[in-house]
């Protein structure tokens, strides 16, 4: 199963299982993973993990920006909605929350999916 | 004959540096100014089968048409491609039951002045005309269907998870329809075939440099590319074909 892996400063505290559903991440107390952090906003991210409309036995993996004050930072830059790819670190605030997805290590390999319009 | 062209033509495929087999397989036949190229995929050996029925199928087969044919060629090379898609469908079916088989291809033909290149999945047909590098194929590729839709932009392409998942293949079912395009040669294009080991690794910029070479030792430009692609990780299996229309003696 994918999960995320929180860190800061390189120090690792903590991995979180991702299932079908979604994770919500801010500096509120309602949140599923609470930052205290002064730069993180309240309702700060979304993590979205759906099914893949085009891989069987894969889900997809989104980070979606809750119009933060500061912004959600993947690969060095400001995203609003993102899809995550194994090894993909999301900065929020002073936090990295890294991937860790081996179902996606399989799509390393060329793989085939024919539409039926095909 | 072909109009006082002719393609001399050099190749190399190289597993890389990761992987224990290579599932790519390149042929060539200078007399029919032919050249082709497959990447295959399926779990036990079934890739190298796959790119190689396609490969030995097309030299087998393939029959220049006569001069001066135009479209008519397109029809008949089709054909040849769908028949040899289903002899893989086929193999596939008798001898690994419900485990997918299949391969990209990459070919090119010249006859009289004009080329033409047919492609399936994501091998890459590139030409360097007076120093400049073009992508003459459109990948058959998820990522590229993702783009058209609005689904992801452009400059996430390269870093997107479904990168390497492919929407067309050879021997993945009954019937398959090539991509088929046809262009006029000019005597010094190069045209290079590769698998996606090399241009996942390689830009357009660094494979123009060496093609652009002043060397011009192509069995030379087709290691160097490889040496490239290796030293950059080369975590698949690599092929490049060079096909260089010249003036025929």
């Amino acid at each position: 199963m994918a999960k995320l892996v929180h860190s800061q400063a390189g120090k690792v505290f903590g991995e979180y299982p991702l299932q079908e559903g979604a994770l919500r991440i801010g500096r509120g107390l309602g949140n599923d993973i609470c930052l205290e952090d002064l730069t993180v906003s309240a309702c700060h991210a979304l993590i979205e993990v759906v099914p893949s409309a085009y891989m069987e036995d894969v889900n997809d993996v989104f980070i979606i920006d809750q119009k933060s004050t500061n912004g959600t930072i993947v690969n060095g830059k400001h995203i609003k909605r993102h899809l995550l790819k194994h090894g993909e670190v999301v900065a929020i605030g002073q936090h990295d929350f890294c991937l860790i997805d081996e179902e996606t290590r399989g799509l390393e390999q060329t793989m085939i999916y024919i539409p039926d319009d095909e | 004959m072909t109009g006082g062209m002719r393609l001399d033509i050099v190749g190399l495929t190289d597993t890389g540096l990761v992987r224990d087999h290579n599932e790519d397989s390149i042929g060539w036949d200078c007399g029919r100014n032919l050249a082709v190229l497959a990447d295959g995929m399926g779990g036990h050996s079934a890739g190298d089968v796959a790119s190689r029925m396609a490969v030995e199928g097309i030299l087998q087969e393939f029959q220049l048409p006569p001069s001066n044919t135009r479209n008519d060629d397109l029809g008949t090379t089709a054909q040849l491609i769908d028949h040899i898609n289903n002899d893989i469908h086929r193999f596939a079916q008798d001898t690994l039951g419900n485990e997918r088989m299949g391969t990209t291809l990459a070919m090119i033909f010249l006859n009289d002045d004009q080329v033409t290149i047919c492609h399936v999945g994501d091998s890459r047909v590139y030409r360097l005309r007076d120093g400049v590098i073009e992508l003459m194929t459109e990948d058959h590729s998820l990522v590229r269907q993702l783009i058209e839709q609005g689904t992801i932009a452009k400059e996430d392409a390269e870093n997107s998870r479904y990168k390497n998942v492919i929407t067309r293949a050879l021997g993945v079912r009954m019937g398959c329809e090539a991509e088929i395009n046809q262009f006029s040669a000019q005597i010094g294009d190069v045209y290079l075939l590769c698998s996606d080991g090399l241009s996942d690794k390689v830009s357009d910029e660094a494979m123009q440099a060496a093609l652009d070479d002043d060397g011009r030792d192509w069995a030379l430009v087709a290691r160097t590319l490889v040496d490239q692609a290796n030293q950059v990780g080369g975590e698949d299996n690599i092929s490049v074909v060079l096909a260089v229309v010249t003036a025929a003696i």
